[in-house]
């Protein structure tokens, strides 16, 4: 994938750079507002991380105006503050996502690929499937291989998230934050043992595991073993 | 070296000096007596000038008096016998009149109707003086004689004249010798009364900015002193009971509170210094001793996996320590939104019971429903996770939480209980709120000491406050909302 990297974190932006490079991308760099406005009207993307602060134009004002000139590619915003409604003001300002500092490159790796994902199904069909993992987002009902799987509001919540971002990494923070709704760091493995009930349902009785733990990152939904 | 210090003080003396007036100019007492020193000689002067005009008006209308009853006498003269005789008459009366009052200021003049001099002392007619109007003038063409001129030529007189029957005109009129002297001297005095006054209130504005001044300057001298470091100093007081010294103790009540703070700053520095260190030294040493030998790849990479660990550890630490002091600081209101307490716990109890389930630990809620209240949603979910975490994290497999929201006269009560090993010490129970304090029982589990100074403080931010209670046995926490006021 294109990126766009506007942060004015000279050093910062170098190991962002660095790190979303070895995981494959391309990307670009920005210094201030002005710049970076300037490289994403001219540029093609598939995704802009903007800090919201910043020297010229700030990350918002940028946001706008880009979104003003009919601009779709999804943005992920970078803050040093973490307040709710900080949060709000920055996804009303056209922002897709929102991560505050500090947060782990992983945590941002899989937002950014999760938000250029969204793009692609956004017109979102209504069954999922992984493998022989069957989610009927209409019917509300999951089989794998033909079996049905009982699952509680929550469970089928999850799942669905974690189908709509198969092959991803999908980190705890996200699943806190789009399944559960939180902006909290839990201190216990709350979400982990969410996450092995569900596997407990869709798993167990299967010969291949669909739901993978990634050390240090999160999850991933996927029939090819991780 | 001592006379050569004298000198120098010499030298700068008058510098000195100069420095207090420039100052004591600037002084808003000392402007204050200034501008009611004008205010006060503008009336004294406006006073005494109406004194001195109404007692000048006093004496032209007592001549005038004077003037008009001799006028009247000499006319009546006239009035008795035939017109020549009577005319001869006037001037005999004139004559005799100016011979007798030879050292007096009156003065008199008979003339015809071309103005020629009949009789009388004075030398010509006035000019420009029309006959039978009162009149006023210097003696700008020296008509009065010089016997009856005072010593400076500048003579003013005043005069009534009357035009006779025949078209003669007399004219009596008074030199105002004595009363051009009396009122130059009440003149004189005012203005030196008008100076006097000033002189005083000026003295006085000096002397009360002076005052002011030596007061302000022993707070300003302190103010110095304690921020070139010595904490410790406090403005003197003079015992005087005034408004400095309601001053003085109100800043000397400040400065022991922002010594208190600082106490509590420093206290909470320290902690976060030594709280710090040891993680961080963990963190340093396992890089150093695997850097000793060459090992294999995969036991650098869980070198750097446990050092990442322990970086997130800090970086949580610090997150929570910045959410304490926005908390302790005051989030903004618009963030106070009505949070429905009833839903947020019953979906926090919910998210939890899995992880409760996984620890064998029995969670409950009793939750009355509908409660809600003016919140920071974000900060209430925070609380409630720290309270449910803690309990989660140091009670053993098989224990209980009860998680119960009520609310009773508008004052909402949500207490989170366990039948774990509780906080026996009343103390600890008080202690455990603060920041890093971390019991003995709970060192061996993971957390930073940090969870319920959070809940405290956001508690603070919504008006409510934080008790924990011993539950016999178990622990047991109350979080009080009192009745919310408008926000």
């Amino acid at each position: 994938m294109k990126l766009l990297l506007v942060e004015d974190d000279v050093q910062a932006a170098a190991y962002l750079a660095k790190g979303l490079e070895e995981s494959g991308h391309s990307v670009d760099r920005a210094e201030n507002g002005t710049d970076g406005l300037h490289l994403a009207m001219t540029g093609e993307y598939d995704a802009l991380i903007v800090d919201r602060m910043l020297p010229g134009l700030d990350g918002l004002s940028l946001i706008a105006a880009y979104r003003a000139a009919g601009r779709a590619t999804p943005v992920l915003i970078l803050s040093a503050r973490g307040e709710v409604d900080d949060r709000v003001t920055g996804l009303k300002a056209g922002g897709d996502d929102y991560l505050t500092k500090p947060y782990a490159f992983s945590e941002l790796l899989a937002r950014i690929e999760a938000l250029t994902r969204r793009m692609q199904t956004r017109d979102s069909s209504d069954t999922l499937a992984v493998a022989d993992l069957v989610l009927d987002r209409v019917r509300h009902k999951v089989t794998r291989r033909d079996q049905p799987i009982l699952l509680q509001p929550r469970e089928f919540r999850l799942l669905d998230y974690l189908m709509r971002h198969a092959g991803q990494v999908v980190t705890r923070t996200m699943l806190l934050e789009q399944v559960w709704g939180y902006h909290f760091d839990p201190q216990t493995n709350v979400i982990d043992v969410h996450i092995s009930r569900l596997r407990s349902k869709i798993d167990r009785d299967f010969d291949t595991p669909l739901l993978h733990t990634v050390r240090g990152a999160g999850y991933v939904l996927s029939d090819a073993p991780v | 070296m001592c006379s050569a210090m004298r000198l120098s003080e010499l030298i700068r003396q008058p510098g000195m000096i100069w420095r207090r007036f420039r100052r004591l100019l600037r002084t808003s007492v000392f402007r204050l007596a200034l501008l009611f020193a004008i205010a006060f000689s503008v009336v004294v002067g406006v006073s005494l000038a109406g004194v001195y005009w109404l007692s000048t008006q006093y004496i032209v209308g007592q001549i005038d008096v004077n003037l008009q009853d001799e006028l009247t006498q000499l006319r009546g003269d006239i009035g008795e016998g035939n017109s020549k005789d009577s005319s001869e008459g006037l001037i005999g009366q004139i004559r005799e009149r100016v011979s007798q009052n030879d050292k007096s200021s009156r003065l008199y003049l008979l003339v015809d109707a071309n103005r020629h001099i009949l009789a009388g002392n004075l030398l010509g007619w006035p000019k420009d003086l029309t006959c039978g109007e009162p009149a006023e003038f210097s003696d700008q063409s020296d008509i009065v004689p010089k016997n009856r001129q005072a010593e400076d030529s500048d003579i003013r007189v005043r005069a009534l004249s009357t035009q006779l029957p025949d078209g003669r005109c007399l004219l009596v009129g008074q030199a105002m010798i004595e009363e051009e002297g009396f009122t130059d001297h009440t003149g004189y005095l005012l203005t030196w009364a008008l100076g006097i006054i000033t002189l005083f209130s000026l003295a006085g504005g000096g002397w009360m900015g002076l005052a002011v001044l030596r007061r302000i300057d022993t707070i300003t001298h302190t103010a110095t002193q304690i921020m070139a470091g010595e904490f410790s100093r406090r403005i003197p007081d003079e015992g005087k009971g005034d408004e400095f010294s309601d001053l003085s103790a109100r800043l000397n009540q400040m400065l022991d509170r922002i010594d208190e703070l600082m106490a509590g700053m420093r206290s909470v520095t320290d902690n976060i210094a030594h709280d710090l260190r040891s993680p961080l030294t963990r963190l340093r040493n396992r890089l150093e001793i695997s850097l000793t030998h060459d090992r294999p790849a995969d036991e650098y990479r869980e070198v750097m996996q446990q050092t990442m660990d322990d970086a997130d550890q800090l970086l949580a630490l610090f997150n929570t320590l910045i959410a304490i002091a926005q908390a302790e600081a005051g989030v903004r209101r618009e963030v106070f939104t009505t949070v429905d307490f009833s839903s947020l716990l019953l979906d926090l109890v919910d998210f939890y019971q899995l992880a409760a389930e996984d620890r064998g630990i029995h969670l409950s809620a009793q939750i009355q429903p509908g409660i809600t209240r003016l919140a920071s949603q974000g900060l209430l979910t925070q609380i409630v996770v720290n309270l449910l975490e803690n309990a989660l994290n140091h009670i053993p497999a098989g224990s209980k939480v009860a998680v119960t929201l009520a609310q009773q006269d508008k004052t909402i009560t949500l207490t989170i209980a366990d039948n774990g090993p509780g906080i026996p010490n009343p103390a600890d129970r008080l202690r455990v709120l603060e920041r890093f304090v971390r019991l003995d029982t709970a060192r061996s589990s993971p957390g930073s000491g940090l969870g319920l100074a959070l809940v405290r403080a956001a508690m603070h931010e919504h008006g409510g406050t934080v008790e924990l209670q011993d539950n016999h046995p178990g622990l047991k926490v109350v979080l009080t909302f009192p009745c919310q006021t408008e926000l």
